[in-house]
């Protein structure tokens, strides 16, 4: 009987540990999909009516940059980390305010999440034409306990028209 | 006699489990150049390479886009004789050398000069385009000004080729841990008349996965390891390795990149992705393989990342050790950046950037 229980929970101790640890794909691609609303931690950082160069946010120029775009309006890029206890989320967001009126190619990449230096994967780039208030979502999620470690997201983003090419790229951290 | 029997049924079953058991023949061998179906594209309607661009609107003209472009910086291609025939596509009417001007215009919005280093590849070889000594040439801009930086493009040959301007800006900030580096690049496509097909006739050769993404490795555009068994980047948390030898061995991990078109949801993922790697040391192409500037790769959808093992000797002294991965060179960017709604291709150019300090025996 003893031993039956022993055996019994260390199965479930396996269990728990393999459901923790366990690596998913990335979700490569529109983040239409839901997940669960477990998240107790969050940083991000964009770039839209601001400069470059904030603290969070790796200085630099941006490619072809500008805002805001050509007949009126803004295009925002933003890089974000969320975490639950066992899940880092990367998140890049490529959008435009409400007011522009034209037709803009809006792109988004989660390029990579890195943890103590260790890549966990990217998402892949995920583009479509957007107008005022449309926006494009790559996200990459890591299933593994977030607390303690150095969490890094590189994100690239792209807002295009003819004449018009803004590249902007951001890195956040966070140590949960 | 029962052993002889005994003793050849155990020698063939030997024989057999060992050939089922050893590895799959490499594939390193299989190359190929692109074809229109690796890309899942189509060709344009009717005899031109490239669709439409008019479909996009009105391009702006350059004294408008210096008025609306606040912050960043624009970078725009001046290059004589040249007919734009598509998407970052230009014809060229016959062989010539090209005085191409580099204009850059650093919005007035910026709050910092911004001190930047080009180098200039024409399918995938950097040039000596500068008036300079050097393969590279840096600048350093103000807020509100305009630049204009003249290239001397060595002569172009009939067919298809990639000119990749490439500017690394505020050169002091590197390397960081990761090996992150920014990279302005402007791809343009010149075709010089005429041409057998579409796409330059490259060999790529197909590189084998190390990671599967089916078998949830990560994903892993491009990164730089000291380890091929450890997938940790360079040596993190270290900004600079320390090495008291000067031949140097690192892997380059290179994975399959992918663009989903929102636009366009029944367009099915490439079965490939085709790529060139190539390596700077100090800012300065270098052999990157056995009598190899260039490493023309191929992986297949499901390659999370592949590996290149790489060996270089360097002298004393801190380097600077940059690897590029351009998607799909050879491939015109109007066939890249489909039309509105169409496929879209990476055409992006990736970097990584670690430093090296070589010490003293």
């Amino acid at each position: 009987m003893k031993i039956m229980k022993i055996l019994l929970s260390s199965l479930i101790m396996a269990g728990l540990l393999f459901s923790t640890t366990a690596n998913v794909l990335a979700d490569d691609g529109d983040s239409g999909k839901e997940t669960p609303n477990d998240y107790i931690g969050q940083v991000s950082t964009a770039i839209s009516d601001v400069l470059p160069g904030r603290a969070g946010m790796r200085p630099g120029i941006q490619p072809n940059a500008v805002n805001p775009v050509p007949g009126g309006g803004y295009a925002t890029a933003q890089a974000t980390l969320v975490w639950a206890v066992a899940r880092m989320d990367g998140i890049a967001d490529t959008s435009l305010s409400s007011s522009v009126q034209s037709t803009y190619s809006l792109c988004a990449t989660a390029t990579q999440v890195y943890k103590n230096g260790v890549p966990k994967g990217g998402a892949g780039q995920v583009c479509g034409a957007r107008s005022g208030g449309g926006s494009v979502r790559s996200k990459k999620s890591v299933y593994e306990y977030v607390f303690g470690y150095t969490w890094r997201l590189d994100t690239n983003h792209s807002v295009t028209a003819p004449g018009y090419s803004w590249h902007p790229s951001l890195t956040i951290y966070a140590t949960p | 006699m029962f052993f002889r029997r005994y003793f050849i049924a155990c020698l063939l079953g030997i024989i057999i489990l060992s050939t089922g058991c050893s590895e799959a023949p490499s594939s390193n061998n299989h190359s190929s150049f692109i074809s229109w179906d690796d890309l899942q594209a189509t060709p344009s309607v009717g005899k031109s390479l490239c669709w439409d661009i008019s479909l996009l609107g009105s391009k702006p003209s350059w004294e408008q886009i210096k008025i609306d472009f606040k912050t960043g910086i624009v970078i725009k291609l001046d290059i004589p004789d040249a007919k734009e025939i598509g998407y970052q596509t230009y014809e060229i009417p016959s062989e010539r050398s090209l005085e191409i001007n580099l204009h850059l215009w650093y919005g007035g919005g910026n709050f910092r000069p911004a001190n930047i280093r080009f180098l200039v590849l024409l399918d995938e070889q950097q040039l000596n385009a500068f008036a300079s000594d050097k393969p590279y040439y840096d600048v350093t801009i103000s807020p509100g000004e305009e630049t204009i930086i003249p290239l001397q493009v060595t002569f172009v040959l009939s067919g298809v080729h990639d000119l990749i301007i490439l500017g690394i800006p505020y050169l002091d900030e590197y390397p960081n841990p990761e090996g992150v580096v920014m990279i302005l690049s402007h791809r343009v496509t010149l075709i010089v008349p005429p041409i057998a097909t579409p796409f330059k006739q490259i060999n790529f050769v197909t590189l084998p996965a190390r990671g599967l993404l089916s078998r949830g490795d990560p994903a892993i555009p491009l990164m730089l390891t000291l380890r091929e068994e450890e997938l940790k980047v360079w040596d993190w948390p270290n900004e600079w390795l320390i090495s008291t030898t000067d031949v140097i061995e690192f892997f380059i991990l290179s994975g399959y990149e992918n663009t989903v078109n929102l636009d366009a949801p029944s367009l099915k993922k490439p079965p490939q992705l085709f790529f060139a790697i190539i390596l700077f040391v100090d800012y300065q192409q270098v052999g990157i393989e056995f009598e190899k500037n260039v490493i023309y790769g191929k992986v297949t959808s499901d390659t999370a990342y592949t590996s290149n093992r790489i060996k270089i000797r360097l002298q004393e002294g801190e380097h600077y050790i940059l690897v590029i991965k351009v998607n799909n060179p050879g491939v015109p960017m109007c066939i890249l950046q489909g039309p509105p709604g169409g496929r879209i291709l990476p055409f992006n150019v990736v970097g990584a950037l670690h430093g090296i300090n070589v010490l003293h025996k």
